[in-house]
């Protein structure tokens, strides 16, 4: 779009407006009024840049023609039905539509449909050609290494790695009488692209030799949610019933891609071999991975609540589901000299999913006497998992070559939580509330490392309104997670998962952080001030505090802080002033050890070389600084207009700091992560001057910058050769840094 | 909706009472306009006790539906009123529709725009809830800062059964309504994915990529010790912080329906 066409396309939609009605007025078409508003014009730039990944995520701003707003209201004169249309940014990727109508107080009926464009990366590339599914290559390195480098570099095609996910729902609320409501829902949600996945191929014990081959998923998956409901609420009793259903549909159940490292030929000319060699570059012509199967959920819901003696009132809820998932499974291995069927190693065609899921809530709140109030709740939820065990015996190409296996379980783990809360409050006088919390919660596992946790958390609570015009909270509260027997059920563990590595190996000091014992001291205050009528201040504070005391090796401790405060001031009529700004870090460290041969079932004592630790912080700064300002008509300015501002900084890093040394050597010494990094600006600037009553010029000029740097994609180009010297890359996370100065124009009519 | 309801299409004796319906019994505050009166409601209260009887003339009519535990939530607990987030009283012409009658957010301005969309259902959040407003602005976010998504798809701010007012029973079925491919169940599954998706990932935004709590390979070290690759801190020329790092071989990490898929690898 060139200067010419924009002046053209405004000046007729100047000239479009300028017959039309100049003053503003809902329409009257018989019984019925209309009212609503359009607004189009352009994006007259181009984008700035070729990796737009990051500045178009979530966004369509493509020089093109826009339809930011279009609105239409309906309703009759008797003022009984209502119908209103809202469209936002027309046609273009992020587009969203709602439609909602109905009769007041007997019908409504809201749908919707919203497109977001998820935008991975605009410069990958791939040597491979993809149809459907499958991957394949028209030629082949011929070494490795650099070889293999060179070749990349020579046959990649550059693709457009994003997903397009449209979104419908339709709610429907029928209310023949006051007390009696119908309801009934839809969701369909399709995401449509290319999104990364690493196909890998293991080539001999663990780690194997670093073979990853990185494609992309081509990506339909379908998900059709479903419900309809049913409530009943009279005298302060309700009950409602209600049936949620959730279908999930892939339209891709496999993925198949040539292996660049057997060179035997491309294509029905390659020869599977058993034996992967990358110096005589042989093993399976091709590797396999199973996408995610379709799955099914049902949930059933009673809610309820109602009045009872001394002001108290009664509120459950009971949930039970089907989970369920059986798709086919794909063979073993896609290497015919690997070849086994399921049913030879003991395995059936399909899982035969089948998760139970069981929630119950029971709450009270008590008001008995004026200034007590007493809540208490009761909780259960059960992951019951009835999925059977399956063992694998006598497999042989686990990791694509001839290695005989153990047998092996996939054991389905399942857990349940049980809450009891108790929160009494006290207005200690009209301004003053104290709260005290005190919650017991337990876990029982099963297929985990614990196999109950028991967790007593309790804090008090402060709110308090001195003056009408300030608000304080303050709050407290500490937990203790106790996880008795973690290392009792070890040794059963192995025997259940059947020999699973991770579970015969696992150091004996080992604690997972989400099973370990755990303390935990959260505070969090906030303040809210209006000292004047036109001026709120407001001010909070987060801190968070997790510690594991019993955890020798694994996670130690993480900890939060964000503190915030912001202001609004509106210093004259129709002047609005807004600022605020907000910080967040968040530290961890821990201990870890290096588990090389020989030193795999018992930790190392402290201090020795077999022994690292690393700690880190992820830091996160924003600022945002605004303006609205509605300028009434005035010598210089003919008629009313309206200047908006909204200015964005946020900056964001990581930093992860490692010591210590493994008993590999000096090569081996841990050493720091490159820092990661990021910075995020923003304006907006939108003026709108109302060229008459109902037609108003609307100019934007939008600045952005973005820019980062991550050592998982920097040094990408470096690694490849020395690192990967087996692998191909697409570098799908390369995110460039850019600066917008873009603006739009847009006409708006008003009726 | 209130006004076309009580003054237009009363379908009860109580809707009937019109503006009385809310403010309750009016001859002295009309006597005597600027003085406190019996039972009458100002939506202006500040003490705890008139707040929650404030509160009370509204769940009269609305107490269920995704209000029906509003009594157990924490938002009524710490004294939120009603018209903190909702302006009742705000102009409603003979056309208007029954939208939740959202209060300005006095933090953001409104834009609707190709660049910029505000949802007044985020912004109403984002007002008390400013650690959130920083997370959206991180280079990894849910699409909340460009109006794809709001504050309400996964909680409900009324309350409900549900832990941190959640939609649903667990943090795993909030995350499955959108995700509903990582449900399974699978064969092969992990446990730290099914129990909890926030073990790895920080819901409204993070510095680390696809959302994640700490980089990987430390996010995975953090349990993954003690037995070979995983357990190596990071030297120079491994794979594992490349990329997708540990992902890059165990692509599968939410669960894998292949037999061959042990290590979540296919």
């Amino acid at each position: 779009m060139n200067l010419k066409q924009l002046s053209a396309g405004c000046g007729a939609m100047a000239l479009v407006l300028s017959t039309l009605s100049p003053a503003l007025a809902q329409v009257d078409i018989g019984q019925f009024t209309a009212q609503g508003s359009v607004e189009a014009g352009a994006i007259p730039q181009p984008v700035p840049y070729n990796d737009v990944a990051k500045y178009e995520e979530y966004r369509d701003l493509a020089q093109q023609f826009i339809v930011p707003q279009l609105q239409l209201i309906l309703g009759d004169k008797a003022e009984k039905y209502y119908v209103q249309f809202n469209a936002i940014n027309v046609a273009q990727k992020n587009q969203m539509y709602s439609l909602r109508f109905g009769e007041y107080g007997l019908l409504d009926v809201q749908a919707d449909f919203f497109e977001i464009p998820h935008a991975f990366s605009n410069v990958a590339s791939t040597p491979y050609d993809e149809n459907g599914c499958s991957f394949t290559l028209s030629s082949k390195p011929t070494s490795t290494g650099a070889g293999l480098q060179s070749w990349l570099q020579g046959n990649a095609k550059p693709f457009d790695m994003s997903l397009l996910e449209g979104v419908a729902d339709i709610n429907v609320h029928y209310t023949p009488t006051p007390t009696l409501t119908f309801s009934a829902n839809m969701n369909y949600q399709n995401p449509t692209g290319q999104q990364p996945f690493g196909g890998s191929f293991l080539f001999g014990a663990s780690p194997g030799v670093y073979k990853v081959n990185e494609l992309w998923v081509p990506t339909q998956y379908y998900t059709y949610n479903f419900g309809t409901g049913m409530e009943w609420a009279k005298n302060g009793w309700m009950v409602g019933f209600q049936y949620q259903g959730s279908f999930f549909v892939d339209d891709y159940s496999t993925l198949v891609w040539d292996n660049p490292l057997n060179t035997t030929g491309v294509g029905s000319k390659c020869v599977d071999s058993t034996v992967f060699s990358s110096t005589s570059l042989t093993g399976p012509c091709q590797g396999r991975a199973a996408m995610y199967p379709n799955n099914q959920a049902h949930n059933f819901i009673v809610n309820g609540s109602g009045e009872l003696p001394f002001n108290t009132h009664v509120m459950g809820s009971l949930e039970y589901g089907f989970w369920l998932q059986d798709a086919p499974f794909v063979p073993l291995t896609i290497n015919s000299k690997l070849t086994q069927s399921l049913s030879s190693v003991g395995a059936p065609n399909s899982l035969g999913g089948d998760v139970r899921p069981f929630f119950a809530n029971f709450t009270i709140d008590s008001n008995p006497i004026e200034p007590l109030d007493i809540k208490a709740t009761y909780s259960y939820f059960d992951y019951d998992n009835q999925t059977p065990a399956i063992t694998f015996t006598g497999v042989k190409s686990l990791n694509e070559v001839f290695t005989p296996q153990a047998p092996f379980t996939a054991y389905p783990f399942a857990f349940s939580e049980q809450d009891v809360s108790l929160e009494p409050t006290y207005r200690v006088t009209d301004t003053i509330a104290t709260h005290f919390n005190i919650k017991w919660q337990t876990n029982h596992n099963d297929g985990l490392e614990v196999l109950q946790q028991d967790q007593l958390s309790y804090g008090p609570a402060v709110d308090w309104n001195p003056y009408p015009w300030l608000t304080l909270r303050a709050d407290y509260q500490h937990a203790h997670r106790d996880s008795p027997g973690y290392n009792n059920n070890r040794a059963t563990l192995a025997q259940v998962l059947g020999g699973v590595p991770g579970a015969i190996v696992e150091v004996q000091d080992m604690r997972r952080f989400d099973e370990a014992t755990l303390d935990v001291n959260q505070t969090s205050l906030y303040a809210s001030a209006q000292p004047i009528e036109t001026l709120t201040l407001f001010a909070a504070f987060n801190y968070d505090d997790y510690n594991y005391p019993s955890s020798d090796f694994g996670l130690q401790h993480t900890s939060s802080y964000s503190p915030s405060v912001g202001a609004s001031w509106d210093p004259l009529p129709g002047v609005h002033l807004f600022s605020d700004y907000a910080w967040q870090a968040y530290d961890w460290n821990m201990r870890s050890f290096y588990g090389g041969t020989g030193n795999l079932t018992k930790p190392p004592p402290a201090g020795t070389t077999w022994n690292w630790m690393a700690n880190g912080r992820n830091q996160g700064n924003n600022i945002d600084l605004g303006m609205d300002i509605a300028i009434p008509e005035n010598r210089i300015l003919r008629r009313p207009s309206h200047l908006k501002l909204q200015y964005t900084y946020t900056v964001g890093n990581n930093r992860t700091h490692q010591s210590g040394a493994t008993a590999a050597g000096p090569s081996a010494e841990a050493i720091d992560y490159p820092n990661v990094g990021s910075q995020f600006q923003e304006l907006m600037i939108q003026y709108e001057y109302d060229l008459r009553d109902n037609v108003a010029i609307n100019v934007g000029y939008y600045f952005s910058h973005y820019d980062e740097n991550d050592f998982m994609v920097d040094n990408m180009g470096n690694y490849m050769p020395n690192a990967s010297p087996n692998s191909t890359f697409l570098g799908n996370t390369t995110i460039d840094p850019y600066n917008a100065n873009v603006g739009f124009i847009t006409f708006k009519y008003k009726f | 909706m209130m006004g076309h309801l009580m003054l237009k299409q009363p379908r009860d004796e109580q809707e009937g009472l019109a503006c009385q319906t809310c403010h309750g019994p009016a001859r002295e505050h009309l006597r005597h306009p600027g003085k406190p009166s019996a039972g009458f409601v100002t939506f202006r209260e500040t003490s705890f006790k008139d707040i929650k009887v404030e509160n009370d003339r509204c769940l009269a009519c609305h107490e269920r539906g995704e209000r029906g535990f509003w009594r157990a939530s924490t938002h009524a607990t710490r004294g939120v009123r009603c018209v903190d987030c909702h302006a009742v009283m705000c102009p409603v012409t003979a056309s208007a529709v029954p939208n939740a009658q959202l209060k300005k957010s006095p933090i953001a301005t409104e834009f609707v725009n190709p660049f910029m969309v505000t949802r007044p259902e985020t912004q109403v959040c984002l007002r008390c809830h400013l650690d959130k407003k920083m997370q959206i602005n991180l280079p990894s976010h849910m699409p909340l800062r460009e109006g794809l998504m709001t504050c309400v798809d996964c909680h409900n701010p009324h309350g409900g059964p549900y832990q941190h007012q959640l939609r649903a029973a667990t943090v795993n079925e909030v995350c499955y309504r959108c995700h509903a491919e990582k449900r399974g169940p699978f064969l092969w599954m992990h446990a730290p994915v099914a129990m909890n998706c926030l073990n790895c990932h920080i819901p409204h935004g993070s510095v680390n990529q696809h959302l994640l709590v700490i980089n990987m390979p430390v996010l995975c070290q953090r349990c993954h010790i003690g037995s070979f690759h995983p357990s190596d801190p990071h030297r120079r020329g491994q794979i594992f912080v490349i990329n997708q790092q540990c992902a890059n071989c165990h692509s599968q990490i939410h669960g894998s329906n292949s037999p061959g898929g042990r290590y979540f690898t296919r």
